[in-house]
């Protein structure tokens, strides 16, 4: 199921990427190029050939391991671009889900416990405004007043430049990226903890649980609190992919060095081979991640069996 | 001191629905004896479930509070107090047992999970000790193979086991009184055999006093001692289980049995009650049950009748057996 899916992705961005108008040498050739110089050099690229062989050329490449050298950067193979930034990436997108999670799933579960309470109103209320509100925006707003009036946390990248390696330094300028990018998904996550334990609350195994004597506390988080996590794991597969389009703005913003930012630049240079090859890797990662969820299932319901 | 375990006095509990008072349970007098089986019979909707929860202190709030009467419990009145206090008493001084086994335990915890839980809960024990309890109690309601059910989760029972796990679960800290609501309504035939038997051998052998909520008058001659019939939030006639079948009071009772088939030979027309239960809310004068009664007269919606004891113990609510009635 995965491989044809991964096919017809590289087949789409391929098409659209090639239906933008523009390509590579608009950027970097010198304007005043002779128009033979600039044919010679497209060809050398085969950047002439009909887009169906170039398509199938790129993937015969790509099914070998082989994504081809950056057009822009001229001799620098594309594997080593990505290998570069995805650990940053993958830090980003971890970290970001794990705060998404620790913030989103008690904000839910109190909200629900405590239905049409102030607290949950409360809740409710700010949930709708993050999901209205964009988190490049977001981002934004952090960056002036955190960093740039109050001075508390780095404007962007991932280290301070020069200095030797340290944790600390690392997390200080972790932060904030991976907590505006959490908040993407926070809002609806947040929402959906909570209809979730709702349900859970109403079932017939919460009325036994409660007869048994068990005291409130006990009832939601011993008997209720697994049961509504199995929902919400779908979740888990389904904000995979809006993390990974998400990273691409929030890199963008924070100047996070990472495969979002190679993505933006690479589609703005019309990088063909850096461009797929993002695709690619995007793909596969969200592939993986409805995997695990999967696997998840499996491990918080016991209905389920492999 | 009596014996009674449970004394419920005039208890009252009303539902708050879009500003309209329902009273759910209005007026409801009753007790039961150490060791006795009472069975509280009705049609849907008549407050027998009602009762069952306010006696748990279980009444979904905050639409539905008990606005008066006493529960005794072995003396103790068990309405207004307080919820650390509550968590004492339900699952280990009265326990319950629900009508759906399917969706009634835990999905994602094991049998010995939920049933040592319990124990330990109300117990103290410690764990090895609560899962010796708990297979004991699953080796008594009759499973071959207790070790191996304990590692079970719920999906892999069929209903009867999961009642049976539901009944070993209430009776494993030996309760005073076991509320048992429609037990065994979601049962196969053969199955719900096996357990009322379960749960009449158990009473007699923990001498726990059972109320048993149904609208299975079969189960009721099953298992029950006495009955009290209800009709919409009312008591309408309590008496010992043989004279109710055979010689009821009330005209509702009367109905009820004439609507049950009889297994005696003498082929009948099954006789309907005319009419629906008045919709929870509906306010009327006099007796609730005089719309659809066939004996009624005009002084039925004079006034609500007062519930009578007779001299041979049965009490009734009806103006037929009012005092200076003509019988």
């Amino acid at each position: 199921m995965a491989i044809p899916l991964l096919f017809i992705i590289t087949i789409i961005s391929f098409a659209m990427m090639r239906m933008a108008p523009g390509d590579p040498t608009a950027l970097m050739m010198d304007p005043m190029i002779k128009q033979e110089n600039l044919a010679a050099y497209k060809e050398s690229y085969g950047l002439n050939d009909n887009v169906v062989i170039q398509y199938g050329r790129w993937l015969g490449n790509m099914v070998q391991g082989n994504f081809g050298e950056s057009l822009i950067r001229q001799g620098v193979p594309v594997k080593d671009l990505i290998l570069a930034r995805l650990p940053n990436t993958l830090l980003l997108m971890l970290v970001s889900t794990i705060i998404a999670f620790l913030i989103s799933i008690p904000l839910g579960v109190y909200s629900a416990t405590r239905r049409n309470s102030k607290t949950d109103y409360a809740i409710t209320f700010i949930s709708f405004l993050g999901i209205a509100t964009p988190s490049f925006w977001i981002g934004l707003m952090l960056i002036m007043v955190l960093s740039v009036h109050l001075g508390w946390f780095p404007i962007g990248g991932v280290a301070n430049i020069g200095e030797p390696f340290s944790i600390w330094d690392r997390l200080h300028h972790l932060i904030l990226p991976a907590f505006v990018l959490a908040t993407a998904d926070m809002a609806g996550l947040t929402r959906y903890s909570r209809s979730s334990m709702l349900d859970v609350l109403r079932q017939d195994y919460i009325r036994t649980a409660k007869a048994n004597g068990f005291r409130k506390r006990t009832v939601i988080f011993r008997h209720g609190l697994r049961n509504a996590l199995i929902p919400i794991i779908t979740i888990f597969g389904l904000m995979l992919p809006s993390f990974i389009g998400g990273s691409v703005i929030i890199e963008s913003v924070f100047a996070w060095p990472g495969i979002g930012l190679l993505f933006m630049d690479a589609a703005f240079q019309r990088d063909y081979p850096v461009i797929m090859a993002v695709v690619v890797i995007a793909s596969a990662l969200v592939v993986i991640g409805n995997l695990l969820a999967d696997i998840l299932y499996a491990v918080f319901d016991p209905r389920i069996e492999y | 001191m009596s014996t009674n375990v449970l004394e419920v006095k005039s208890l009252k509990t009303y539902f708050n629905k879009n500003k309209k008072t329902v009273r759910a349970v209005d007026g409801v007098d009753f007790s039961i004896r150490k060791g006795e089986t009472v069975a509280l019979v009705g049609e849907s909707g008549c407050g027998k479930s009602m009762t069952s929860l306010s006696i748990m202190g279980l009444v979904p709030a905050p639409a539905g509070k008990i606005v008066d009467g006493e529960i005794l419990l072995n003396g103790t009145d068990l309405v207004g107090l307080p919820e650390k206090k509550m968590y004492e008493v339900r699952g280990r001084e009265v326990a319950m047992i629900f009508q759906e086994p399917m969706t009634s335990l835990n999905p994602v915890l094991t049998i010995g999970d939920q049933l040592s839980g319990v124990v330990m809960h109300h117990l103290k024990l410690n764990k090895k000790e609560a899962l010796k309890k708990s297979t004991e109690m699953l080796e008594i309601v009759g499973f071959a193979d207790p070790e191996k059910t304990l590692k079970d989760y719920p999906h892999r029972l069929s209903g009867g086991m999961r009642q049976r796990v539901m009944i070993a679960m209430a009776m494993s800290c030996n309760p005073k009184l076991l509320i048992a609501d429609e037990p065994t309504t979601a049962l196969d035939v053969t199955i719900q055999a096996q357990v009322l038997e379960l749960m009449k051998d158990l009473s007699q052998k923990f001498s726990t006093s059972i109320l048993l909520i149904t609208h299975d008058l079969g189960v009721v001659s099953e298992l029950a001692e006495r009955v009290i019939v209800m009709y919409s939030g009312q008591i309408v006639e309590i008496a010992d289980s043989n004279r109710l079948f055979n010689d009821p009071l009330h005209p509702y009772t009367e109905g009820l049995i004439g609507s049950v088939p009889s297994i005696d030979g003498d082929i009948r027309r099954l006789e309907a009650i005319p009419g629906n239960v008045p919709a929870p809310g509906t306010e009327m004068p006099g007796c609730r049950f005089a719309p659809r009664c066939s004996r009624a007269t005009s002084k039925c919606t004079e006034g609500v009748p007062e519930m009578r004891v007779l001299p041979d113990g049965r009490s009734v609510r009806c103006v037929l057996y009012e005092e200076g009635a003509a019988q």
